[in-house]
């Protein structure tokens, strides 16, 4: 079969040879639906019709904000296939902010020179009814049960665009999302460079929860398998926070052999589910178990392991992989596993950023060696090369990179150097495998010293008075001392009332190597999320310097 | 004398204006205050209290604590 660069191509492809392939299975509690190429591409090609009674052209950009249904994929594949820019944005969920929606979207129209946004009533009457959802560009919301289903199996009257494309938008604060264009020139290449890695065969079966708004969601969990042909069971990510055995499930029901999760989704794991239902769970069928988009963590990774070791999971088949939406997704990844961790020297890798093996200290994750085509360099703050073992900023060149940032040159200019990107990661090589240590923006410098906020969020995970996963760290301007201070924003478990920091504080002292100046506690449910549904170092950080947790929280004792 | 000491160290070392600490609180071993503080402190002591402690006497091991700080100041 002759190669090709057009998603048009490979869905016609599929079509003709494979119509009735069960390609995507939605997942919603104890009911699933499958759908059929035949079907997917039936309804593919009702976009493209309506995309074009619409007036749309090529390059303009199309928002999908759905969930997981047949229209979701649709009105995605359709507005590649047609030329437009589709990109999706998250589903708003209960318990976020509607004001933090409503900002977002509203920037995201300014910023990206938005022509639709498709969805459904319950959103389109949100956004309706916000008074700021103005920008010359939008021509109106489609409500996806206003697109006529036409039963049509061809694109004949539907001609080829220029070009392929789509918009990753990257996670970040509110406001600030910045359109990542993607070629699918970009897209096959990656799929391509992936593939060693990967290993997706025919007869494979991916099961995700990933939110289709993200690289490894939208890339690993949807695009390439639908390019391979490999069949996708896909759960709503609202659904799975709240059972994640149903991921489990499905695997050993189906014999899932791909699944792509970020480290703390392991934690989420085999937190919830009870050591007694362990045995209900076959994962011999995985064959790739990929760990992304977040440092991977020694702990989290061995009670997962010791865990669901009777399930037959064999920990040679965990990956990690470091990726990001500027290179369509994947920029390294192990091969065959475990997961190699080093032991690096704390002080020294805090006070000189470079590594020295030791028997006991910090524990890196390696994320492997670049993939084919892709080339990455670990430099210094001018910009020199840096030798193996010392820590600097990543930069990545390979033929599966973004275009540029979509309106906004600025931020492109920015980033792009000589052909280079500099991801804001910061990381090391040590053997010819690449580590990644953490970003540079959320880095706190304390007299000269790189503290690493998670470092000092693991401890607080830990603590037992406080919620896991729902407490930041960040550093303040201190004029006093001219350099930074470090604040603790934690929550604390219902019940608890009045407690005893210093402990706290000083295992923060004795691991990390400094000071917490400011520890707030608070309520449960008041660390604000960003758009990507974490909690977001950045918001809270403002949040504080503006004063918004002042009234609330909690007193200690000493 | 224990007041004193808490209230400056609270308004003027610390970072944290609703932190509650008692004579006994460890304060440079929890990282409440560094090191760095124990020069401020010794200014504090002599000019509020008209003591001259000895640098030497004025340690992270100590100074660790307001009691401690109070039983060293009453030497002199």
């Amino acid at each position: 079969m002759s190669p090709t660069t057009r998603f048009r191509d490979i869905m016609e492809r599929h079509l003709a040879t494979a119509p009735e392939f069960p390609w995507l299975t939605l997942i919603s509690g104890d009911e699933s639906t499958t759908i059929s190429i035949r079907r997917l591409a039936e309804r593919t090609y009702d976009y493209c019709s309506f995309y074009r009674k619409l007036g749309i052209a090529e390059n303009d950009t199309v928002v999908i904000i759905l969930k997981e249904s047949l229209d979701l994929f649709a009105s995605f594949f359709a507005g590649i296939i047609y030329g437009a820019l589709p990109a999706y944005y998250f589903y708003p969920s209960p318990k976020q902010s509607i004001e933090l929606f409503l900002r977002s979207v509203e920037n995201l129209l300014v910023r990206n020179k938005i022509k639709i946004i498709v969805s459904n009533q319950e959103v389109i009457s949100v956004l309706k009814g916000h008074h700021a959802i103005e920008a010359p560009h939008f021509i109106g919301f489609v409500e996806y049960t206003d697109v006529p289903s036409g039963n049509r199996s061809t694109l004949d009257d539907v001609p080829r665009p220029g070009r392929e494309a789509f918009l990753q938008f990257s996670s970040g604060t509110t406001g600030a999302k910045k359109g990542v264009k993607i070629s699918t020139e970009a897209l096959f290449n990656q799929i391509t460079a992936y593939a060693e890695f990967a290993n997706m065969r025919p007869g494979d079966k991916v099961v995700s929860w990933l939110p289709h708004y993200h690289d490894m969601g939208l890339i690993a969990c949807m695009l390439m398998p639908f390019v391979n042909r490999v069949e996708l069971y896909m759960l709503s990510p609202f659904e799975w926070v709240k059972n994640p055995r149903l991921l489990l499930d499905w695997i050993t029901r189906v014999k899932g052999t791909h699944m792509w999760l970020p480290n703390f989704s392991l934690g989420h794991i085999s937190r919830s589910i009870p050591d007694s239902e362990v045995g209900s769970f076959d994962l011999r069928s995985l064959k790739r178990l990929v760990c992304c988009s977040e440092p991977v963590l020694k702990e989290t990774v061995d009670v997962f392991l010791q865990k669901f070791q009777r399930t037959g999971l064999d920990p040679a088949h965990m990956q990690n992989c470091f990726a990001m939406a500027e290179n369509t997704f994947a920029m390294t990844s192990t091969s065959e596993g475990p997961i190699r961790f080093l032991t690096a020297d704390p002080d020294i890798f805090r006070k000189e950023h470079r590594i020295q093996i030791v028997p006991r200290g910090r524990d890196i994750a390696s994320a492997g060696k670049p993939i084919t085509n892709t080339e990455v360099r670990v430099v210094s703050e001018t910009g020199g090369t840096l030798p193996p073992d010392a820590v600097g900023e990543i930069l990545i060149r390979s033929n599966c990179m973004l275009e540029g940032y979509h309106n906004n040159k600025e931020e492109t200019n920015r980033t792009m150097r000589n052909g280079w990107f500099r991801t804001g990661d910061l990381g090391f090589f040590h053997e010819g495998e690449l580590y990644i240590t953490g970003r540079i923006k959320d880095m706190i410098i304390v007299g000269g010293e790189n503290i690493y906020p998670q470092d000092i969020e693991l401890i607080l995970n830990s603590c037992e008075y406080l919620l896991p996963g729902r407490n930041v760290a960040f550093g303040v301007e201190h004029s006093r001392t001219g350099t930074e201070r470090i604040v603790v924003l934690a929550e604390v478990r219902s019940g608890q009332h009045v407690i005893d920091t210093i402990p706290l504080r000083t295992e923060i002292l004795n691991v990390v190597g400094v000071s917490v100046s400011q520890l707030v506690l608070l309520p449960h449910m008041c660390l604000l999320k960003g758009t990507a549904g974490k909690i977001s170092r950045f918001l809270n950080k403002q949040a504080f310097l503006d004063g918004k947790f002042d009234g609330i929280r909690l007193k200690e004792t000493a | 004398m224990e007041e004193k000491l808490i209230a400056f160290i609270i308004s003027d070392l610390s970072d944290d204006p609703d932190l509650k600490i008692s004579a006994e609180t460890k304060l440079i071993s929890s990282g409440i205050i560094d090191s760095f503080s124990l020069v401020a402190l010794q200014a504090f002591i002599e000019r509020e209290f008209g003591k001259n402690v000895p640098p030497q006497r004025i340690t992270p091991q100590t100074f660790d604590s307001v009691r401690q700080m109070v039983d060293i100041i009453n030497e002199f």
